[in-house]
């Protein structure tokens, strides 16, 4: 059949025409949209980062300060004293340090001297044995002692810091301190609309954190990449998880001398918000450019094969013996300029 | 120029569809404006001579968590009125506040009234219930222990949650009660504040009521054993009602005891303003375990700060009514205890008080 051929040629054309537009559009949008994502991850990664290590720093920087002052106090009253002046003095620092939940002073020997608490009965000079506890015998090696973070009463979050008194005393002044200020602190640190901070300690437990149902349900952080991280190597970044399996993008501080660890985080999915919006929105540029590019082709393809299915049946019919037959296309280009030659071929026959 | 019309065509429309898709993609990341319906919170407490302070905080930190845009003053004119008194009762008992988003409803109790005011929350379907002090919590709970009444409840400033058997643990709640308590009755530091602004204190009328229990069997052997540290002689009478510490003073033989001393949290709580009264009348300091007593003539208090109870005790309000379940939300305490003096009450006893309590105290009344 003589129009058969050109059936078939027309729908080459139409796939070719489409696959070639099709792939030129599709590999361009992707290769710039897949540039410019990888490109945006990284510096939005970097940016992020940078603001939570820094707000990681400056959270440690005030916890910190806080353990110095506390250890100011306590060297402020480790001086060698009578019982009833350092009892004073304890009730004055009550005064001035609400965060310091009881102070007692052991001897050389480790015999309890003074305990006095705003909330529990005083003692004097009860002659307590703690002398092989890890208070005074750590306190007395190294001048200092930081206890792990313990909550008291099975509820708030307490810790144990001691100093070494002057000589000629030899004896150690122990605080038990509330660490309801690192909460302060890190309810303070804000990154982000979801962004929070939180700290734990050296054993990877939460004691501060905006959620307090979490540290009063006494959690472990301790699984969490994030903090395994974190309690192998003192600051950096990573990709973790939040204690509801939420990915987050966390950086991280430790304070010293205390070896807590401070976190600050934002969830993957508003740290990259405006990443996932451009991937949509490349996404549907590309459906939108393919439509357009596949319409296109098929429209090109057809003012393509048009000419040459007249071309095809008056070649056919010249053949076939009807020598009157002509083309008639009219125009300018190449195809034209063929349908001319078969006319001509046509009338010299 | 029939294919450029047509190409013109086509680019409309891929625009037109570009742009509804990527409307469509931005709408979708927005917030639902679906309304959600009016939470109703039924807040009991018992004691119709006070108000808790606690209540005020609760009702601040509400608004500032966003569940009225009402001030706090007018949600609490709405419940309490002015808190002026009648006599020993406060005027207003009973009061409502309607709001967008949360109905608050306010009942100040007699003991009496208690149990049948927890079922008649239950029977209104409030969404929870906020129980302060004892008396009103354990009604909370006997109210909603049956399966299909289990209202959540929020408690504030019980003696002890654990002892009280409110709550399996602090860190595990394991019910429908969950909240905020304060410093476990420091009856042995009251003793030694007592000692330490009478020195010459020697014999100490300690009032205690049988029926509160087990409070009472807990702090007796604690403040026996304090007294005997301090070198303070406890007179230990039983009084459960008014009318009891009205005979129990009179029975008094001048001189026979130095100041009064109230240990059963029950008595503390409902029976203050009228030991005041009568330790005045005879003479006598007593101590009281809030300082807004001290302010009514009780020589000093040493107790819980109950505002930051109420503050923490919005936070349990807040995550109950948003879906949080009571047994997710382990206790909370605040532990911090104030110390407040009154001057003039010392003066009026003739008690010279120690320059050094002076500077200790958080509140002195003068």
């Amino acid at each position: 059949m003589p129009v058969a051929a050109p059936a078939r040629a027309y729908r080459r054309l139409i796939w070719k025409y489409a696959s070639v537009v099709v792939t030129l559009v599709t590999a361009a949008i992707v290769a710039v949209g897949l540039s410019e994502l990888y490109f945006s991850y990284q510096d939005s990664k970097r940016t992020i980062t940078s603001s939570e290590r820094a707000k990681a720093s400056s959270a440690a920087g005030s916890i910190e300060q806080f353990v110095q002052e506390t250890l100011s106090e306590l060297e402020g009253v480790a001086t060698p004293e009578p019982s009833s002046a350092r009892f004073r003095d304890f009730e004055r620092l009550f005064i001035r340090d609400e965060r310091i939940a009881s102070l007692t002073y052991l001897d050389k020997r480790g015999k309890e001297q003074v305990f006095a608490s705003p909330s529990e009965l005083n003692r004097l000079a009860s002659g307590r044995d703690r002398s092989r506890s890890q208070v005074f015998l750590r306190a007395r090696a190294r001048h200092r002692y930081f206890g792990p973070v313990d909550f008291q009463r099975d509820s708030q979050p307490h810790v144990t810091i001691a100093v070494a008194e002057e000589n000629p005393g030899g004896g150690v002044v122990a605080a038990d301190v509330n660490l309801q200020s690192v909460r302060e602190v890190v309810n303070r640190t804000q990154i982000g609309e979801a962004g929070y901070a939180y700290a734990v300690d050296a054993r990877g437990d939460v004691f501060a954190h905006p959620d307090l149902s979490l540290v009063l349900g006494h959690r472990s952080f301790k699984a969490l990449p994030q903090v395994e991280a974190a309690l192998h190597g003192g600051a950096g970044a990573k990709i973790g998880r939040d204690p509801d399996g939420t990915k987050v993008l966390s950086a991280f501080q430790t304070v010293q001398p205390v070896g807590w660890r401070v976190f600050v985080e934002e969830p993957l999915s508003e740290a990259f918000a405006p990443l996932k919006a451009a991937i949509w929105r490349t996404a549907l540029l590309l459906v939108a450019f393919l439509v357009l590019a596949i319409a296109t082709s098929v429209l090109l393809a057809r003012r393509l094969v048009r000419p040459i299915e007249s071309i095809h049946a008056a070649a056919a019919s010249i053949g076939s013996g009807a020598l009157d037959q002509r083309i008639k296309l009219v125009g300018m280009n190449e195809f034209h300029a063929v349908a001319r030659e078969a006319d001509a071929r046509a009338v010299a026959f | 120029m029939k294919l450029s019309t047509r190409a013109s065509q086509l680019a409309v429309v891929g625009v037109v569809l570009l742009t509804a898709l990527l409307t469509a993609c931005d709408s979708s990341n927005g917030k639902s404006s679906a309304t959600q319906s009016v939470r109703r919170v039924g807040l009991m407490h018992v004691g119709t001579d006070h108000n808790p302070p606690s209540l005020r905080a609760l009702v601040a930190r509400l608004g500032e968590l966003g569940w009225y845009d009402t001030s706090p003053d007018a949600v609490m004119r709405q419940l309490v009125g002015d808190e002026t008194k009648t006599g020993d009762r406060m005027k207003k008992v009973r009061g409502e506040f309607k709001g967008s988003r949360i109905d608050l409803i306010w009942r100040n109790l007699e003991k009496q009234a208690t149990e049948e005011q927890a079922r008649a929350f239950v029977r209104d379907r409030v969404d929870l219930i906020v129980a302060f002090e004892s008396t009103s919590i354990k009604a909370a709970q006997a109210a909603t222990a049956r399966p299909g009444h289990r209202i959540p409840v929020v408690f504030l400033h019980p003696s002890d949650p654990v002892r009280d058997e409110l709550v399996k643990s602090l860190r595990s709640p394991g019910g429908n009660l969950t909240g905020v308590f304060g410093a476990r009755d420091p009856v042995a530091k009251q003793l030694e504040y007592y000692k330490r602004l009478m020195p010459r204190l020697h014999r100490l009328l300690t009032l205690v009521d049988p029926t509160n229990q087990p409070d009472t069997d807990y702090l007796l052997p604690q403040a026996r054993r304090a007294a005997a540290q301090l070198g303070i002689e406890l007179l230990i009478r039983n009084a459960t009602e008014d009318g009891d510490l009205v005979r129990v003073f009179h029975s008094l033989h001048p001189g026979e005891v130095d100041g009064a001393f109230l240990l059963s949290p029950s008595l503390r709580l409902y029976h203050s303003a009228v030991t005041i009264r009568l330790a005045l009348k005879a003479g006598l300091p007593v101590q009281a375990h809030r300082k807004e007593w001290v302010e009514q003539g009780a020589l000093f208090s040493l107790g819980v700060d109950v505002s930051p109870v109420g503050r923490a005790g919005a936070r349990f309000v807040d995550s109950i009514l948003r879906g949080t379940p009571p047994d997710k939300l382990p206790v909370e305490d605040v532990p911090k205890v104030d110390f407040a003096l009154s001057l003039k009450t010392a003066r009026q006893l003739g008690i010279k008080v120690p320059q050094d309590l002076i500077v200790n105290a958080d509140e002195v009344y003068r």
